[in-house]
């Protein structure tokens, strides 16, 4: 028997209220994560992949259907899904250590555990030498590094990214997708990451959903079977260069069907 | 095929911007030389203009009185005792006022910024009871508190309770909400959401709202002495009026301002201490 996925989405449909009467965002989404695995969401902006990550991190409800976490139903948000933003959402009045610190405080874990886990976790995203530092004299990669660690330190059972480097330039994005690679090879932990950046998808994910959008479907799941040990030379790979083309062709249809609909 | 005639490109010359006279480039950083001398400009200047419409006899003293005449008034307003007596009675008054109204107006902002329940109760209440002068609440005041320390404090409270309430509601709505977001995310309760996230976050402008509005109540402290006071600066420029004491109102604004300036600068120094993270440079 197939082990149970970390997480499932099962017929999950949303409806926003609108001026023009109720819109349609998400439509009957079915998708699972499994366990120790990361997996990407793609789609053009307007897909609704945003609001199904806030549904799934319990910010916002479902109207119809459900998500489950280890079997058990989400109710709302939870120290089980961490989450990473694509804005910046250190807190400026903590230091990079106290917003590593600040999800353990809440839970009340002792004080000892608490710095030995902020410093393990600074540790992992390099930010050791950072530990006292406000996050305003952090560059915005850095800044997107302590908010992984933040997360990671509750040890959740599954790390949610929406575009945690949409608002990163072209070279530090590299740099911190490699990053970010190294750290779901080390700790083994559960990733599901939204993006509209293709090659980011293919570089992390070894499955990917892509959406359609009005009303954001998945309209194909893709696995992608470049094996674990990547690094940043598994870009220039033949294998990878034409999973590249594929989704961008695939895409490329999705956004022209999209544009006529409108 | 004709083509259309670049006539006006960016490099057609009339369209580049000439450069701009140095100081006078908008928000632009200029020497600090430069900038201490239009600070001393600034104070010098109408200074300058005082003695010159004094000394020289163009004015009468009983309108403008003499440099001279102002600073032997302040020695002997001090020497006398009652300059300090009046200067610690005015801060008292503010104080005990303008702390009343913080105590209560920053921990109602708040919930008025956080709870749609607590907005709906007392947002348009307040809305319309900022707009009442609390002067004119001067003979109610009379009436219903009497004439002793207490109606002067409530015009002060009165002065400022409802601008610190709404102010620091208003900034409680400006915090980002992908700040709350992620304190659920990282397990906060919705009591860690107030305490940990919206009140550090709005601290700054807690700190800037008081400092904003205590100048508003030291203001005030004038209005407040029209109500049978027997000591206060504000008494003391009153009676100086009755007895047509020029010299002594130009002491007893004077001693206002640099008053004013002081607290300001108190607070923010207190900003710098407290939030030294929002500190700009």
């Amino acid at each position: 028997m197939e082990p149970r996925p970390a997480l499932e989405v099962n017929q999950l449909s949303k409806t926003f209220a609108t001026k023009n009467g109720p819109l349609l965002v998400l439509d009957a989404i079915d998708m699972h994560v499994n366990e120790n695995e990361f997996v990407c969401i793609v789609g053009s902006s307007g897909c609704g992949k945003s609001t199904l990550l806030n549904i799934v991190a319990g910010l916002d409800t479902a109207s119809q259907g459900e998500v489950l976490l280890r079997g058990r139903k989400i109710q709302g948000p939870g120290a089980d899904r961490g989450m990473v933003f694509q804005n910046y959402t250190l807190y400026p009045w903590l230091s990079v250590a106290g917003n590593v610190e600040f999800g353990l405080k809440v839970s009340k874990v002792p004080k000892a555990e608490r710095q030995e886990r902020v410093q393990h976790y600074l540790d992992i995203v390099g930010l050791t030498r950072f530990a006292n530092v406000f996050p305003k004299q952090l560059s915005g990669g850095m800044k997107q590094r302590a908010a992984i660690a933040r997360a990671m330190a509750n040890e959740p059972e599954i790390l949610l990214l929406d575009e945690p480097f949409g608002a990163l330039d072209c070279q530090t994005k590299e740099v911190l997708q490699e990053f970010l690679l190294d750290v779901a090879q080390k700790t083994h932990k559960t990733f599901l990451m939204i993006t509209h950046d293709v090659e980011e998808a293919i570089f992390l994910s070894e499955r990917i959903y892509v959406f359609s959008a009005r009303p954001g479907r998945i309209c194909r799941e893709i696995p992608i079977p470049l094996g674990s040990n990547r690094d940043r030379t598994s870009r220039r790979t033949s294998r990878f260069l034409e999973l590249r083309q594929d989704l961008t062709d695939l895409m490329h249809g999705e956004a022209l069907l999209t544009q006529e609909a409108l | 095929m004709k083509t259309l005639e670049p006539k006006q490109t960016a490099t057609n010359p009339d369209r580049l911007q000439k450069p701009s006279p140095r100081i006078w480039k908008i928000r632009g950083e200029i020497p600090q030389s430069v900038y201490s001398s239009m600070v001393v400009t600034s104070i010098l200047l109408p200074l300058a203009a005082w003695f010159a419409l004094s000394y020289s006899g163009l004015v009468d003293p009983l309108f403008i009185p003499k440099p001279d005449a102002v600073a032997m008034a302040a020695v002997r307003m001090f020497q006398s005792g009652d300059l300090p007596k009046d200067a610690w009675a005015s801060l008292s008054r503010v104080g005990i006022g303008f702390c009343l109204s913080a105590l209560i107006g920053v921990p109602l902002g708040l919930l008025i910024g956080t709870f749609k329940v607590v907005e709906g109760l007392f947002e348009p209440i307040l809305g319309l009871f900022r707009y009442m002068p609390a002067a004119a609440f001067i003979p109610l005041i009379i009436l219903w508190i009497g004439l002793d320390e207490p109606a002067k404090i409530a015009i002060i409270f009165l002065g400022s309770f409802f601008y610190n309430t709404l102010m620091v509601s208003d900034a409680v709505k400006f915090v980002s909400a992908d700040l709350i977001k992620v304190g659920y995310t990282l397990g906060a309760s919705r009591r860690d959401i107030f305490f940990k996230v919206l009140f550090p976050a709005t601290l700054p402008n807690i700190i800037d709202t008081l400092r904003v509005n205590i100048a508003g109540a030291w203001n005030f402290v004038v209005v407040a002495e029209l109500v049978a006071a027997s000591s206060g600066l504000g008494y003391r420029i009153l009676t100086a009026q009755r007895f047509l004491r020029t010299d002594e109102i130009f002491v007893g604004i004077l001693v206002i301002g640099i008053i004013g300036l002081a607290i300001d600068f108190g607070f923010k120094l207190l900003f710098r201490l407290v939030v030294p993270w929002a500190v700009d440079k």
